[in-house]
Parts: structure tokens; C-alpha cells; sequence
């Protein structure tokens, strides 16, 4: 799976970072940063919380 | 099609109101979609309902949120009252200078402001912590933000709560909120940018307009939105944050009290703390045991509500006309708007067939 931002949408909130820190950052200027896109099996479950948690519905998990 | 789980509470009994969190896991507990035939709305009491609901605006639509005809119509055209693509464009003005993006370069100031704040309180040994922390907090943050002071600032906090309240269905409490709320309202539409701080956030707004950036006219109305949306849901937050800590008295009960909290009102308030919204419309002409199709859109505190049916043909226009049968579904509910579980109209209530925002 791939982790896919529409960054228009992300405002930074971080909470992503906070549930998948192995996997995305923000940045110095609050920009997120995706590390890992491409998931599979421990990373994934840490990238579905991810998406799950944006309150924004920025990211989402795509078949590749 | 099944019909939904039924409960017979008044989700804004005075009851329910003062202590909403049993009510809420009551209703989590029964389903994740429940009627509510005393207030004639449908409760979303759970996170992936609720996610899927938000993310789906094409079915759920925001554009008559509230829950009395006055406020929808005052709605019109805002953020808060509208649906991708225009709300996408409104809500890009209006969150500018508040994403947590944004207030990156505010944080220093705001945890100075909040560590000096807390440090006082601390000091007196004991406080009150709705009005000395969770009001005055947010106040003095929204306050430099904005840039007013004087006599403004002496009615924000009534103001603010007075825009929520006016949300809610027109019992006594929207009643008496509404002359308040246009206090707000009347300020917003008077204020220039010489009334506001050099180098503040509301200043910068009326610059905005000034450059073009903004159509003209509409810097007090980003500005009414600004206090109406930050100052009230930041204070019940940090209440709330307040009272769990107190509840639970456990070893992280004074740690978190020190931090920060921006006013910002963004959808991650309500995803935590949801707040209950919901139009209470009427499945106009159809039988409500056949089939729920619901000509008005409901509602969220800050989102969606169904304007069309599922099944993407045919889309359903939400007539002003039927909206004012609203109010009167619900005359004893005493409703504030600050309830918990989401509530909805939905054409079908079937929430497994929505897509979820994951794809």
C-alpha cells in the first residue's frame, strides 16, 4: 500500500506524526514530510492510524 | 431496508445537558446510528460513522446546520454553513492564520502567555477553573489575536457563547441568545481596521481586503467567525481537559495543565468533542418507516448533513420552505448546542454503505 497526502488539504496538525513517527514528519515549517510511502505489514497498521487520525482527511492508503 | 435503533432520549433535557457523557455512551452503546423520535433527529454516536459521514458531503450536506430556520438563514454562504467546493474556498480565508501550521510562529508567545497564566493560578493555592483558566485563557489569546480590547473584550465571552447557543432548537435558551448573538454580529459589522491593534491578526484581515485579497465587505465577517467559532469551543475544551483531570486524579492529573491551546476551530475539536447538531427535518411526504428520505440537509457543528439521496441520481434540493417546520418538532427539548454524539438526517441511514474517507 502507499501512503498518498493531498496537501492542499493538510494543515499541519501533526497528529499523523504522532501516530506514525517512523513513517512522516512535519517539517522545520510544519509541512509534511512522507518518509515511508510505500507500507506493508507493521508499517501499515501505523499508517491506517495515521489516516485514521487527520483531522482533515489529508492522507489516504492506496493499493500501490 | 432495517429500521435504525430508536431511543427515547431528549438529547438537550436539562439532564442530559449537565452531565452528557453517560447519555453518549448509552446511545455508542445501543448503535452507532440512533432516532431520536423527542427531537426528531439521528444521533452518529461512533468515530468511523462519524469519519465517513464528514467525509461525504456530496450526501451529508452542511448547508442547513443548524437546528432553528433563524440561524440557518444568518448561516447562509458562511464557512460554517456549506459544502465543497465554495466551503473549500471559504474555509481557506477563514483558517489562514489559524492552522496549526499557521500558529507555529505564535506558539512561543501563546505557551509564554499560558506559562505565566498557570503560574499565577498555582500560586493561589486553588482557583476556579472555568472562569480563571478555561475562559480567561482563550479570552486573552483571541483578544491579541484580534486585536480588541476595552469594552469589546469585556463581552466576548457572552457573545461567544451566545453564537453557539443560537445554534441549538428554538426553545427558551435559543430565545434569549439570539439579542446577544447580534451583539456580536453588530460589532462585526461596524468594525474598521483603525479599531483594531496594529499588527494583529484582525488587522491584517481588513489589509487583506485592502489589497484585494478577500472581496470587500467581508473582513468583519471572517473576523465574526473568528470569535464566534474560537472563543466559546476553546474555553469547553480546556473545561472539560480541567474536570477530566480532577475526575481521574491519577499521576498524570498536573501534567498537560501547563500546556498551551490555540484557538483554532478546526475539525479536530470535534472529532474529539463532538458536538451535536442536527437538522430537524422532516421526511417531507414519504413515510418514515419506508423510506427516510429527507428533504433537508442536516447537520454538524461544522459539517455535513444529507442533501442527497445515496444513490447519486437523484439529488435532492433543500427548500428553504420546509425548514421552518423545524423548530416547532422539538418544543420541549431545552436544547444547548454543546451536546456530544453527532446527530443527522440522513436519506439513508445505512451507514455501511458510505465510503470511508480511507478509500
Amino acid at each position: 500500500m502507499r501512503i498518498e497526502l493531498d496537501r492542499p488539504r493538510c494543515e499541519g496538525h501533526g497528529l499523523c506524526e504522532e501516530a506514525a513517527p517512523l513513517l512522516m514528519h512535519l517539517d522545520d515549517d510544519g509541512e509534511l514530510v512522507i518518509d515511508v510511502p510505500k507500507v506493508d505489514g507493521t508499517d501499515l497498521d501505523a499508517a491506517k492510524a495515521a489516516v485514521r487520525v487527520c483531522p482533515v482527511a489529508a492522507l489516504r492508503l492506496a493499493e500501490r | 431496508m432495517t429500521a435504525p435503533a430508536e431511543s427515547d432520549i431528549d438529547i438537550w433535557d436539562d439532564d442530559v445537558l449537565v452531565d452528557p457523557y453517560p447519555t453518549y455512551a448509552t446511545l455508542r452503546e445501543q448503535a452507532g446510528v440512533v432516532y431520536l423520535p423527542k427531537n426528531d433527529v439521528y444521533v452518529l454516536t461512533r468515530y468511523d460513522i462519524i469519519r465517513d459521514v464528514l467525509a461525504d458531503p456530496a450526501t451529508f450536506s452542511s448547508t442547513a446546520l443548524g437546528f432553528n430556520p433563524m440561524v440557518n438563514e444568518a448561516l447562509q454562504g458562511t464557512s460554517l454553513a456549506s459544502d465543497p467546493p465554495l466551503h473549500t474556498r471559504l474555509r481557506a480565508t477563514l483558517s489562514e492564520n489559524l492552522t496549526p501550521r499557521a500558529l507555529r510562529g505564535l506558539k512561543a508567545t501563546i505557551d509564554e502567555k499560558a506559562d505565566k497564566l498557570v503560574a499565577e493560578l498555582a500560586a493561589r493555592g486553588s482557583f476556579e477553573a472555568v472562569d480563571s483558566l478555561a475562559r480567561a485563557f482563550p479570552l486573552e489569546i483571541v483578544a491579541d489575536l484580534i486585536g480588541f480590547s476595552g469594552p469589546v473584550k469585556d463581552n466576548m465571552l457572552r457573545w461567544g457563547q451566545a453564537a453557539m447557543q443560537v445554534i441549538g432548537p428554538m426553545n427558551h435558551r435559543t430565545q434569549e441568545a439570539f439579542p446577544i448573538a447580534g451583539e456580536l454580529y453588530g460589532w462585526c459589522s461596524s468594525v474598521t481596521a483603525d479599531d483594531l491593534a496594529p499588527g494583529s491578526i484582525g488587522r491584517g484581515i481588513f489589509d487583506a481586503e485592502t489589497r484585494g485579497d478577500i472581496p470587500e465587505g467581508s473582513a468583519g465577517h471572517i473576523i465574526h467567525q473568528y470569535l464566534g467559532a474560537g472563543v466559546d469551543t476553546t474555553s469547553a475544551s480546556i473545561g472539560n481537559i480541567v474536570a477530566l483531570f480532577g475526575a481521574t486524579r491519577s499521576s498524570s492529573s498536573s501534567s498537560g495543565s501547563t500546556r498551551s491551546s490555540s484557538p483554532q476551530p478546526s475539525p479536530r475539536c470535534c472529532a474529539t468533542g463532538p458536538r451535536c447538531t442536527s437538522g430537524a427535518a422532516r421526511p417531507s411526504g414519504r413515510s418514515r418507516s419506508t423510506e427516510r428520505r429527507f428533504r433537508q440537509a442536516p447537520s454538524w457543528a461544522s459539517f455535513s448533513a444529507p442533501a442527497t439521496a445515496t444513490h447519486g441520481t437523484t439529488r435532492i434540493p433543500t427548500p428553504s420552505t420546509s425548514r421552518a417546520t423545524r423548530s416547532t418538532t422539538c418544543p420541549s427539548a431545552t436544547g444547548r448546542t454543546a451536546a456530544p454524539a453527532r446527530a443527522w438526517q440522513s436519506s439513508r441511514p445505512t451507514p455501511s454503505s458510505t465510503p470511508s474517507p480511507a478509500g
